[in-house]
């Protein structure tokens, strides 16, 4: 008889491999835990901190806190919500995301979750912190305003393309993607359009010049359901859920 | 073997890096790799990229565009990554250098104590001199206010008074190394003295004495004593040695963090300069008991005028033989970034990275530099371990509590008589400490630095220990004109400004809080509300935070907004 | 007719009156409604002057002295104050000159644009002076609700009011919170 290895996740039993986080565990699963800076395919990092889930206590990051049998994990509680709600707000006060005039709008996985966690406003002044733009690329368009340091486009280079193109640089409030190249622009790095780091970005910040404004508003990745059912979707996997397969599953 | 050096005076204009005797050099990359070699046989490596950078900086007063891009092709690593340290340790700059760079500190002792109206005056006299006056968080001078970094070398007691002959040095043009002795700090004498400071210390006798044990046994002695970490933490110390040493590695490292940064302590330069020997000696023993094999001292920049002492030091240790053929110590300067007193982001500092908190687990003691096992501990605590070696776990017992045993150096600043440094048993009320540097008649004390405690009269009794508020370390005096709102918008701003950025309730909670306590002043009809939120924020960012930087930068506000709800 | 009628005034500050369009367009359903509600000051009734009211709606953020002006006197006017759409939550597009030093926009606008004539930045008494930046209605003032969108979907007005009337607290429906 071999131990059996779970833990509980809001009273559900979540099985686990040996090295899986608890987010890594509760996505084979199949249950939704909110995240914006973790990707299946890559490292985790642990900066936005919307996993944060509760154990004996003790409030942790679900991406990197290491599954264990027997654990007792609370991800649901209002408590955990509003606290996911006040981190949401902070890092749309951080930045300049401007929704209405922002080409990723509907899906949008910043926004996607606020609307899941039912904001309507920021609760924090607004920083409208100066940062730069980037459109020196033929291929991409770079928006700083809108970057939630998550650092997906810099593990995804290191860690899939093999390539360094995006990193933070600064520090605390002046933290800032830097890109790889003599001059700082992207036109000069070796950025490609098929690059993953160029596609992995939950917000506008790195943006493909072209294919957007095409899903009518309504018809967009997160118009109709709540990212708890769909999962941190790209845009252009809208039209095939099944498409990120080692991805979030959707889930109803 | 190794001579005393109480009471030494140190020599700025020193043969090796770093000099004060001659202004900024202009770059000069034959130069530049002379000074690295000087350094470091091996200087142009990925992981000693920050030290270059160091190393140029507070050479040639700058590290230029094409100093980067040089620094970056020796090392074999993109130029974006040396912008990426460029921009975040700040003491790296880019521009021209001005003949002299001035740096003040702008914790809220030195604000007390006339920041503002100095620099005013400052800026007008100088108008014309070849000068650059700026602010940073703490030079770890905070009991000799008012006083700054003049590239690099800290330049105390500044005043009013003396203000036009600091003037006249800065327009003459005399290099910051060959100023009039008065200015420079003065060595260090204990206000109050305990047996960590004053027993009869036998260089190499502790050693000579692990050298027949077995770790554990030395393991055995640091738990007997029960020695708790005194960078601020308490950890205790055997435990973190054995998380390190029972790990299954061929290389295992140990560091000294000296990179006290927390607002109003200066406890380690006392350690680093007057008791050098018994700090290099406990990380010998340390090292025995681990088995690491290489050693670091990361200084933080502040102390660079420091460095020279502290390898001559080392060059004895090494001369005598102790040091050099299975474990050796170098020495790593900082570059501005307080975060970089926490263990693991000292870690990546140590690198070459940005100083970014790692997530734990894994804690160093597992995977530490390099992914080796490491242990990390504060100079202190270094010298903490010679002392009880030396001089027995019992004796070390004695005094303190059985909870926090020991005594240990507090540093004092602010409104009172006798700033400066008091060794105390650990246990011992605060009120006692106040006696003895004459703040008795303070209106609160902060204890434990920016993230410790504001205590008031009525908590006078509590005491300086690991178990009670705040723990003790640096203790700033206020009297009782001083604004409570103040210090903690002071310490607000400090962390603001020293949060590394890496998570969400840090990097935008630090900016949210401050704004917050801007709107309990300018907007006093929504003052209930904004205290509501501030108390929010702080549980938000104490809970949700990546490391205890964020978990306590709310502290200070939360401290404010308690006292006032209690006394409403 | 002895129900009580709820007073409401609306205004569009630094906005683009597109969130009064979208209050329009509930159609029909302003029928029913105007029969309980009794607009007081607005662009809807043309009343310069606010009396005392049940629901303030405000539109827009905060671009010169006259809108802080006019928010005040809706703040002191109304017992519910609510911010509707972008501009009044964060700024919104107006706050997207906030990049720019508001010397450099004004250049920009009156001085070196593509196809100025006679060059001048306006200065007449009559226009209130800007702001350095633009700031949502929530930095300067105590908001109870906030209706977002771009413009807030017609339901989600109607939702307010309704709740107001109803003394419950309004709740907003997946579909109903839009940023865009």
């Amino acid at each position: 008889m071999t131990e059996k290895r779970s833990f509980t996740l809001d009273q559900q039993e979540i099985p686990f491999q040996p090295g899986d986080s608890i987010l890594q565990a509760a996505q084979r699963a199949g249950v939704y835990v909110p995240h914006l800076c973790f990707h299946p395919d890559f490292s985790a990092n642990g900066s936005c901190r919307l996993c944060v889930v509760s154990i004996a206590g003790k409030t942790v990051a679900a991406c990197h806190y290491p599954a264990r049998s027997g654990l007792q994990v609370t991800m649901n509680n209002s408590r955990l919500q509003q606290q996911r709600l006040r981190l949401l707000q902070l890092l749309f006060a951080e930045g300049n995301h401007f929704c209405p005039s922002c080409e990723v709008s509907g899906s949008c996985q910043l926004q996607a979750l606020a609307y899941d966690l039912g904001m309507t406003h920021y609760h924090y002044d607004p920083f409208y912190p100066q940062r730069p733009r980037d459109g020196s690329h033929p291929d991409f368009f770079i928006d700083t305003d809108r970057c939630i340091f998550c650092d997906l486009c810099g593990r995804a280079g290191t860690e899939q393309d093999h390539k360094p193109v995006y990193r933070l640089g600064g520090r605390g409030e002046q933290t800032r993607l830097l890109i790889y190249s003599a001059s700082g622009k992207l036109g000069d790095s070796r950025a490609a359009a098929d690059d993953k780091a160029a596609h992995v970005c939950p917000v506008g910040c790195i943006l493909p010049r072209e294919g957007h404004y095409r899903d009518p508003i309504g018809e967009r990745v997160y118009d109709a359901s709540p990212i708890h059912w769909v999962g941190n979707r790209r845009r252009d996997q809208h039209a095939a859920p099944a498409a990120d397969s080692a991805g979030d599953p959707s889930h109803d | 073997m190794c001579r005393r050096l109480r009471g030494h005076r140190l020599s700025y204009a020193a043969t090796n890096w770093p000099r004060w005797d001659h202004h900024f050099l202009p770059w000069d990359p034959t130069l530049a790799e002379q000074l690295l070699r000087q350094r470091q046989p091996t200087p142009f490596r990925p992981d000693w990229l920050l030290q270059g950078l160091v190393t140029l900086q507070f050479s040639f007063g700058q590290v230029s565009a094409a100093a980067q891009l040089w620094l970056a092709n020796h090392c074999g690593v993109a130029i974006t990554d040396v912008r990426a340290l460029m921009s975040f340790y700040h003491f790296l700059r880019e521009s021209e250098p001005p003949r002299y760079q001035l740096y003040f500190a702008n914790n809220i002792v030195e604000q007390q104590n006339g920041l503002e109206p100095i620099l005013n005056r400052l800026r007008s006299k100088l108008a014309s001199a070849d000068c650059r006056l700026e602010t940073t968080s703490c030079i770890g001078q905070s009991d000799r206010p008012l006083s700054a970094l003049v590239n690099g070398l800290p330049v105390v007691g500044i005043n009013q008074d003396n203000l036009d002959e600091l003037c006249q040095l800065l327009n003459s043009g005399v290099p910051v190394g060959r100023w009039p002795e008065h200015w420079f700090p003065p060595a260090d004498d204990l206000r109050h003295a305990g047996p960590m400071t004053r027993y009869d210390y036998h260089p190499g006798m502790a050693l000579r004495h692990c050298q027949k044990l077995s770790s554990e046994a030395i393991i055995g002695l640091i738990s007997q004593a029960g020695l708790r970490g005194l960078g601020g933490a308490g950890f205790p110390t055997a435990l973190k040695w054995l998380g390190c040493q029972h790990q299954p590695a061929a290389t295992r490292y140990l560091i000294c963090n000296a990179d006290e940064g927390e607002p109003g302590t200066f406890k380690d330069r006392y350690y680093l300069r007057q008791q050098t020997d018994p700090v290099i000696e406990g990380m010998l023993i340390a090292a025995r008991a681990i088995g690491a094999s290489q050693g670091f001292i990361y200084l933080r920049a502040e102390y660079l005028y420091l460095y020279h002492h502290l390898q001559q030091r080392l060059e004895e240790w090494r001369r005598q033989g102790y040091l050099g053929r299975d474990f050796d110590i170098e020495v790593q300067v900082g570059a501005g970034a307080y975060i970089c007193g926490e263990e693991s982001a000292l870690i990546n500092s140590l690198a070459g990275q940005r100083g970014i908190p790692r997530p734990k687990p894994p804690f160093p003691g597992e995977r530490g530099l390099f992914d080796k096992p490491t242990v990390v501990n504060n100079v202190e605590t270094f010298a903490a371990v010679t002392c009880i070696i030396q001089q027995g776990p019992a004796a070390f017992r004695e005094q303190g509590s059985d909870t926090s045993p020991g005594t240990r150096v507090h540093s004092v600043s602010g409104d009172c008589p006798r700033p400066g440094l008091y060794e105390l048993a650990q246990g011992t009320p605060l009120r006692r400490l106040l006696q003895l540097c004459g703040g008795e008649q303070a209106g609160c004390v902060q204890v434990g630095g920016p993230s410790g405690a504001l205590l008031f009269p009525e908590q006078f009794d509590s005491t300086l220990d690991f178990d009670s508020p705040g723990r003790g370390g640096a203790i700033m005096v206020f009297d009782q004109t001083r604004s409570v709102a103040d210090i903690a918008g002071n310490f607000t701003r400090f962390f603001r400004y020293e949060s590394c950025g890496f998570c969400t309730p840090c990097r935008a909670g630090t900016v949210a809080l401050e704004h917050l306590l801007k709107r309990l002043q300018q907007q006093p009809e929504r003052r209930l509300q904004a205290m509501e939120d501030i108390m929010e924020l702080s549980e938000l960012m104490a809970e949700t935070s990546h490391c205890g930087l964020g978990k306590t930068a709310a502290l200070p506000a939360r401290n404010l907004i308690s006292r006032w709800v209690a006394h409403d | 007719m002895t129900e009580p009628r709820v007073k409401v005034a609306t205004c569009s500050l630094a906005g683009c009156f597109g969130c009064h369009m979208s209050f329009l367009d509930m159609d029909e359903a302003i029928v029913p409604l105007i029969q309980r509600i009794e607009f007081d000051r607005s662009p809807l009734t043309d009343i310069k002057q606010i009396g005392r009211c049940d629901i303030g709606l405000v539109e827009g953020g905060l671009c010169n002295t006259e809108n802080r002006e006019v928010l005040h006197q809706f703040r002191a006017h109304c017992n519910i104050l609510v911010a509707v759409g972008a501009c009044a939550i964060n700024g919104g597009v107006p706050a997207m000159r906030n990049h720019y030093p508001l010397a450099e926009c004004l250049a920009e606008s009156y001085l070196n644009g593509v196809n100025v004539v006679n060059p001048q930045i306006p200065r007449d008494a009559e226009l209130p002076p800007l702001l350095e930046q633009v700031i949502p209605i929530g930095q300067e003032v105590r908001v109870d609700y906030f209706l977002p969108g771009c413009p807030p979907p017609a339901a989600a007005f109607m939702e307010i009011v309704s709740a107001v009337l109803e003394q419950r607290e309004p709740q907003l429906e997946y579909q109903q919170r839009r940023f865009d």
